[in-house]
């Protein structure tokens, strides 16, 4: 008996078990979880429609659908630069009504939600989708590079444009690998 | 200024994915794959057909429709009789039926590979093609307790009469019946999704069974994607278009099935029987 060879014993359904749920995070930090319920399905789906295209030399399965996840997502990027405004102007200190609200949450932490919100917001769409797979989706430019499939240079190009637009206080997180 | 913890902190605090969008993007998934199995593959011609945007090179030698259900149930008799003489297979519980056949799928040559259990306590059929990664099926039984999900063992249960046959399938509709599908397509569909795996004699009674549905009709001399010839039975289909089985010109031993999607001259599908089914000690094994 010859058995199929293991790498290619590749269960699709075992990759869903293995990273949907990330894959879903990653999309409700960015757009919310309804939409990530349907762009997630989605994704697994595209993925599975491509799967004879994916290379595992060139990255991770991971880095892959953290790619076509993004992919999908460019369609909703009004809706996410709307809901990260909505959100900073909520957070935003003069907008509390309620002295209640101040205290259940606290103005600092609502400052700095609305800080966040709004410098995400303020980023270029194909800037903040390398910014967030580092950031949130932990990608090294490696992966990034094969996700978005864009060379590594224009990865750290990116971040550098990035990195000058947020004003991170701390760099070395993001920091260009030379 | 925002410190790189603030970033990643952002929404770090997001709702996880519900058990049930788990649940229907798991659902979604299998939806999406269990159609490209060979056997089982009608509702990829739905896409196909819906999006009309695949790329197609096969060739299609159709020579007109001659409405014959006399001469169609002709055909099915012998292919019946030609069933009948292919080995059979006998599994024992644990073991796994190795299924082989050739199709051409969206202008891809592929080769697909089936496994498929005795019982069901083995778990569900492994499905592994050469441009798609392996595929687990649910096992039969709760949302999946149609044909489309038996096991071998359930397929070698199944009557050995048209008419027995004809009645066990009616009732089935192997679970997968479209709302504005007609009785007869829904019998028809189901035969042919089943046939490919189905036991010899399984597979007689399902050639006889199909034979009684007057929709079906000669539809013509057609090239299959591996250059036979062959005559086709057709039955239309308002969605998949002309869904074909297609014999031997002499013999009338089945050569294994074709869709040819509405209002197109070329072949969206087209898959070969399987040859000689093998059993196999574990899923994967190959002989």
């Amino acid at each position: 008996m010859n058995r199929i060879r293991q790498d290619q014993l590749t269960d699709f359904t075992e990759v869903y078990a293995q990273h949907a749920r990330a894959i879903h995070r990653y999309l409700a930090r960015r757009l919310g979880t309804e939409k990530a319920d349907e762009l997630t399905a989605d994704t697994f789906v595209a993925a599975w429609k491509q799967w004879s295209s994916y290379d595992a030399d060139r990255g991770s399965i991971s880095a892959w659908l953290y790619g076509i996840a993004t992919n999908l997502m460019r369609r909703h990027r009004r809706r996410e630069d709307a809901e990260l405004r909505a959100l900073a102007r909520s957070m935003a200190p003069e907008d509390l009504i309620d002295p209640a609200d101040a205290l259940a949450v606290g103005i600092d932490a609502r400052n700095r939600l609305a800080r966040v919100a709004t410098a995400i917001a303020e980023l270029r769409h194909d800037d903040r989708d390398v910014v967030l797979l580092i950031a949130w989706a932990e990608l090294s430019y490696d992966e990034v590079a094969a996700a978005l499939d864009i060379p590594v240079g224009t990865v750290r190009s990116r971040l550098h444009r990035a990195r000058r637009q947020l004003r991170l206080s701390e760099l070395s997180h993001l920091e260009i690998a030379e | 200024m925002i410190t790189y913890d603030e970033l990643t902190d952002f929404r770090a605090d997001v709702e996880p994915m519900s058990e049930q969008a788990y649940q229907d993007g798991l659902n979604r998934l299998h939806a999406e794959i269990a159609p490209r199995r060979n056997r089982r593959w009608w509702y990829a011609g739905i896409a196909v057909a819906a999006a009309a945007a695949c790329l197609v090179t096969g060739v299609v030698a159709t020579s007109g429709h001659q409405p014959s259900t006399s001469a169609a149930a002709e055909i099915l008799q012998d292919a019946a009789a030609q069933a009948k003489l292919k080995p059979s297979v006998h599994p024992k519980p644990g073991q796994w039926v190795y299924l082989r056949s050739e199709s051409f799928d969206g202008g891809v040559h592929d080769v697909f590979e089936e496994w498929m259990p005795e019982s069901v306590q083995s778990g569900g059929a492994l499905v592994f093609g050469t441009s798609q990664p392996r595929y687990q099926m649910p096992p039969y039984g709760g949302q999946y307790a149609s044909l489309y999900y038996a096991p071998y063992g359930m397929l070698q249960a199944l009557p050995t009469t048209p008419k027995a046959m004809f009645a066990a399938i009616s009732r089935d509709a192997c679970g997968q019946a479209r709302p504005t599908e007609t009785k007869q397509l829904a019998i028809w569909n189901c035969a042919r999704t089943i046939i490919d795996a189905a036991p010899p004699a399984q597979q007689a009674a399902l050639f006889g069974a199909i034979a009684r549905l007057s929709s079906v009709y000669v539809a013509g001399t057609v090239t299959t994607f591996d250059h036979r010839t062959g005559t086709a039975l057709a039955v239309q289909d308002p969605v998949l278009g002309l869904v074909e089985m297609v014999f031997d010109n002499s013999t009338h031993e089945y050569l294994g099935q074709r869709v040819v999607p509405p209002g197109r001259a070329t072949v969206d599908f087209n898959a070969g029987p399987v040859v000689n089914p093998v059993v196999v000690d574990h899923a994967g094994d190959r002989p």
